[in-house]
């Protein structure tokens, strides 16, 4: 990393980004055609991302993008070519063809009529022949077949079933992977950036699963197109639409229901999605406080409730050009109205993106998308006549373009760049009387600009060996200070046989921006603030080792290593002020860390029964010795004294195994099982009184009881275990499909523990005699009712 | 601005009300070395007092665990007062004078044998900016020290007060900060109140606490600082406005201090370790000054 001028070091990479264009250059000439199209589903004309395109009779494949749009270089044989187009729920498709010249091929594929569950994600053959590892890929097809909370549906929660991944706390929404901090995940929604991604503190995620179509965490080994965080990407890419049919789908929850609307607005060339979900529990705290509103005694129960609100539209200017327009808007909606106190706290993200797809060749695409994204919350207080007025707010703007460049079936070409800007507000306050006896004006805004340029090559060395090499560059202007850095990533694959690959991976990972938030919650106070010449860019270094094995048609083993090497990471002193401070700089304290560990995952995607069982076995560590941001030594920088700690999140042992089978067409049931290690907390073990300066003055004052933390995260909570089980019953009416799903959210009832606290003894008087530590659960057994609907 | 630093506790009640899934659970916390806890504050114009006592393990029995027989010494400007035990046992009828009886009775499982603490009758000297130097040696030739300073009291500017048309009346208490350095306050609010027994016959009057925070001036540095309270007082009503100038080690002393309580109960507090500026120990060595003004609602 660097914080001087990275003019040289571009020249370098100018350099390094050519070297492998010339290479790959080097087979224009061969003899072949490029077969190239798009894929979509046959009944809604959505893009398929994934599909299999391939010739098994030359021993040549390729895989559709994010765009459904796929590219091939067919060997000009002079014989005809058999192309099979593979996507798992669909039928194959094959087509013969005898190429004479280049050819654009569109597919559209049916769904399979078989009665049973298809795991939709990463299938054998791909993980078997990519390049890509530490990758999950799941659709909403998964996540809707496993039972959830409340029976809301969350993709977040399915991807921690996966091994690595893990979530905070009981039923929260939070991510953190192999070891990372919960700000340390870039979550994309089509290539949007989302800053919060969840509702309700963190329980339910703010993906309406509705709305999704494709989600793609990447746990290491990150493609180059990706930066600003260090150790996952959650990519979520929403549908588009139906261009052949005005369709619906929507569903009644507990919590909760939704409603989505999709069709043609030109049938075959344009589209439009829009989507909404409202939680329901304020309509009936309201209606209970109105009936008491004649009883003095009533404390009002506060009302609460968070929407969002999805669309897209789609239109396809012409065969090579296609323009999408895509939005977000979420709101947590929390009030409380007493006669004299008003209480609102607002918070939500809201983003748009225009993007623009163009074939300049059919072995040329690029992608170019404008975008904008924005996450507040605002505290409103109005008490008499006084008022107190709270918000933080990062607001983004972004451009990023990416070229996709296939010059044959060996070389994957892809480069682009991406520019951003942002904008911060932290700790924006206005107090004031509204007789202006009295007003108060806070808060600072921050400026910065993100840059970065990257390119990378997914290339057949051999039949056997296939690599990624890529470099990623990027800067980070703010507060007249610049960083910068360059980010080379690589991964291999190398084929033992058929159906047993090695592969390895090494990521560099710059991340400009931090998460401030001094809680193992995940709460919306949460803020981001930039880096700046006090506060340094974290970064990463993570090497991955692994095995995929290919058991058949529908078994898949993978077991992945892993070291991750964390520099730079922000912690905050004791007793830091985040919430209402106008120098957060120096609060903060940096420092070290590393994690590792070792992830089995054996997966079967095809049959009546299908399923998963992952295990993790990791250990993470920080580590913060009192090293300022100057480089100088400070005692008041020290956690834990300098030593080693595990974050609250290390999990020793993560267990998850999830099981479905489908009976027929009708019935399916579905079970997951998790077991994980406790979270590391931190609890006093001793104690002290402490008298006040007020004691001498005022000697019958009560001496304050405080408890002493000495090591911090020495703790370890009772195991985490749950089983969750779900039965769908669907129905085919006449205008389409529904189903009525009963999940039970830990259904034997575990008592997990959520945090402990200490409750005084008192004795008769009043008097403190001692503690007793208590557990707070959060969930019992919860079943749930959902009744869903597509037409 | 203190009550509003964790909003969204105001949920968790709520939660833990629909689910009622506490329990308790017997922790076995790892051994824990006890340390020695010092409290020195000098007021000027006041006796040097100082209290000494030890640390225990979480859930051992909750009494106060006096040190005693150490030496103790303040020195300021080169004039070392050594500061003596004073124990006042609970059948000593001077505790009596010191503590009011109901109050005692309170006290006394926490208090143990009595009361026991350090001081001398030197009354502390008005000298501000000068360095206090305090030195505590064990009977165990453990010795502990620190050294700390007296800032200047803070003058409060103006209290005011205004009334809605409820005859119900607001205060504003309006201190200037001063621009050219940090500075740390305690804000102190009490409302005197007379209080009459059940009977009628007796009167007595109480200072009940309205506010009591700290606060930093890094948020509003050389702004004059407004400190605001509800329509909740009434005609001739006495309020006692108190505004400490405190130092940056009481500050942190407090704020961790308050944190680590928090932190004991709260899911969403941080965990602290208390801070302390005393070398060999644990605690606070600190001078404090003031600025007070009493003033009655509406003369």
């Amino acid at each position: 990393m660097i914080q001087v001028s990275i003019l040289p070091r571009l020249r370098l990479l100018l350099l390094l980004l050519l070297l492998p264009l010339l290479i790959a250059g080097q087979s224009w000439g061969q003899s072949s055609y490029t077969l190239s199209g798009v894929v979509r589903a046959s009944e809604s004309g959505e893009t398929l991302i994934g599909a299999t395109v391939g010739a098994p009779d030359l021993k040549i494949g390729t895989y559709t993008n994010d765009y459904g749009f796929y590219t091939l270089s067919v060997p000009a044989t002079g014989d005809s070519v058999e192309i099979r187009y593979v996507y798992a729920g669909y039928t194959t498709e094959v087509r013969r063809l005898l190429l004479t010249e280049d050819l654009t091929l569109d597919v559209d594929m049916g769904v399979a009529s078989l009665e049973e569950v298809l795991i939709e994600g990463n299938s054998v053959q791909e993980q078997l022949q990519s390049t890509e590892m530490s990758v999950e890929r799941l659709t909403m097809a998964d996540a809707k077949i496993l039972p959830a909370l409340f029976g809301e549906v969350d993709i977040i929660k399915t991807l921690q079933l996966k091994p690595g991944v893990s979530s905070g706390s009981e039923g929260s929404s939070g991510i953190f992977v192999r070891g990372g901090g919960p700000d340390q995940n870039l979550v994309l929604l089509d290539n949007t950036l989302v800053y919060n991604p969840s509702h309700l503190f963190g329980f339910f995620s703010t993906f309406n699963s509705d709305a999704v179509k494709d989600v793609k965490l990447y746990k290491g080994g990150f493609p180059s197109q990706y930066g600003g965080r260090l150790s996952s990407v959650i990519d979520v890419k929403m549908n588009e639409g139906n261009k052949k049919k005005l369709s619906g789908a929507g569903g009644l929850g507990l919590i909760a229901s939704r409603l989505t609307l999709e069709g043609p607005i030109v049938k075959d060339k344009a589209s439009f999605m829009i989507s909404g979900r409202r939680t329901y529990a304020d309509l009936i705290t309201s209606i209970i406080n109105e009936t008491q509103t004649d009883n003095p005694d009533w404390n009002p129960i506060p009302d609460y409730f968070f929407y969002d609100f999805n669309a897209k539209l789609n239109w396809e200017i012409t065969p090579k050009d296609q323009l999408y327009l895509s939005g977000y808007f979420g709101r947590d909606k929390f009030k409380f109205d007493d006669s004299s106190f008003d209480f609102n706290f607002n918070w939500g993200n809201s983003n748009a993106a225009l993007r623009w797809n163009h074939l300049f060749t059919p072995k040329l695409f690029l992608n170019t998308s404008l975008s904008f994204t924005d996450y507040q919350y605002t505290i409103e207080n109005q008490f008499d006549i006084f008022s107190f007025n709270l918000g933080s707010r990062i607001s983004d703007l972004s451009l990023r373009t990416d070229f996709s460049w296939t010059p044959n079936n060996r070389h994957a070409v892809r480069f682009g760049a991406s520019g951003t800007y942002h904008r911060f507000i932290v700790g924006r306050l206005d107090a004031g009387a509204s007789d202006e006896s009295f007003s108060f004006e806070s808060g600072d805004t921050y400026y910065g600009t993100e840059l970065g340029a990257y390119i990378s090559d997914d290339y057949d060395v051999t039949e056997r060996l296939r690599i990624n090499a890529g470099l990623r560059v990027s800067g980070f202007l703010s507060d007249s200070t610049l960083y910068g850095g360059l980010e080379p990533r690589f991964s291999a694959r190398f084929a033992l046989s058929e159906n047993i690959s090695l592969k390895a991976s090494y990521a560099r990972m710059i991340q400009y921006l931090h998460l401030v938030a001094n809680s193992g919650a995940s709460l919306p106070t949460d803020i981001w603030y930039p880096s700046n010449r006090n506060v340094r860019p974290q970064g990463s270094h993570q090497v991955a080792g692994g095995i995929t094995i290919g058991i058949g048609d529908g078994w898949i083993i993978t077991n992945e290593i892993y070291y991750k090497w964390l520099q730079n990471q922000i912690d905050f002193r004791d007793a830091a002020n985040l919430f209402v401070n106008d120098n957060l700089d120096r609060e903060f304290v940096f420092g070290k860390g590393w994690a590792y560990g070792n992830e089995f995952y054996i997966e079967k995607t095809k049959g009546k029964l299908t399923g998963w069982i992952g295990y993790t076995l990791a250990w993470s560590w920080r580590q913060f010795e009192g090293v300022t941001a100057t480089g100088d030594f400070s005692v008041d920088d020290q956690i834990n004294g300098g030593e080693p700690f595990h974050p609250r999140n290390d999990k020793r042992h993560d267990i998850t195994v999830v099981g479905i089978y489908q009976f027929n067409k009708r019935w399916s049931v579905s079970a997951a099982w998790e077991y994980r290690t406790g979270n590391a907390v931190t609890l006093p073990v001793g104690r002290f009184f402490s008298f006040g300066p007020d004691f001498i003055t005022n000697p019958g004052t009560i001496p304050t009881l405080v408890p002493d933390f000495v090591a911090r995260n020495s703790f370890r909570m009772p195991a985490y275990h749950k089983l969750d089980l779900g039965v769908v019953f669907k129905m085919f009416p006449k205008w389409g499909e529904s189903d009525l799903t009963l999940s039970a959210y830990n259904a034997y009832n575990r008592r997990n523990p959520y945090f402990i606290f200490f409750e005084p003894i008192q004795d008769v008087n009043d008097v403190f005699t001692g503690a007793q530590a208590q557990q707070v659960a959060l969930f019992p057994i919860i079943p749930s009712l959902t009744y869903n609907f597509r037409f | 601005m203190k009550t509003l630093r964790y909003p969204f506790l105001l949920l968790l009640p709520l939660w833990l009300m629909a689910c009622n899934l506490t329990q308790e659970v017997d922790l076995e916390l790892p051994e824990y070395d006890p340390q020695v806890v010092v409290e020195c504050y000098l007021q000027p114009g006041q006796p040097y007092l100082l209290t000494l006592v030890e640390s225990t393990g979480y859930f051992e029995d909750v009494e106060l665990n006096y040190v005693r027989d150490a030496i103790v010494t303040i020195t300021h400007e080169g004039q070392t007062d050594t500061l003596q035990p004073l124990e006042f046992r609970f059948d000593d009828p001077l505790l009596g004078l010191l503590i009011d009886t109901a109050q005692l009775g309170i006290l006394r499982p926490i208090l143990g044998d009595g009361l026991y603490f350090y001081g001398s009758f030197t009354p502390v000297p008005t000298d501000y900016n000068s360095d206090f130097a305090l030195k505590v040696r064990l009977t165990d030739g453990r010795e502990l020290s620190s050294v700390t300073q007296i800032l200047p009291p803070v003058p409060i500017d103006t209290v005011e007060w205004r009334f809605d048309e409820d005859s119900l009346a607001f205060s504003l208490t309006k201190v200037q900060d001063n621009p050219n350095q940090a500075n740390y306050y305690r804000r102190l609010l009490q409302r005197r109140e007379r209080r009459i027994s059940q009977d009628g016959q007796d009167t007595t009057w109480v200072s009940d606490v309205e506010q009591d925070f700290t606060l930093d001036d890094e948020f509003s540095n050389g702004e004059l600082l407004t400190f605001g309270t509800p329509f909740v007082y009434r005609y001739q009503d006495t309020l006692i406005n108190t505004l400490y100038h405190i130092t940056a080690d009481y500050y942190r002393f407090i704020t961790t201090r308050d944190a680590a309580i928090t932190a004991s109960f709260s899911p969403f507090g941080q965990p602290a370790v208390v801070y302390s500026n005393i070398e060999g120990g644990m605690g606070i060595f600190t001078g404090i000054s003031f600025d007070r003004k009493v003033t009655v609602i509406g003369e």
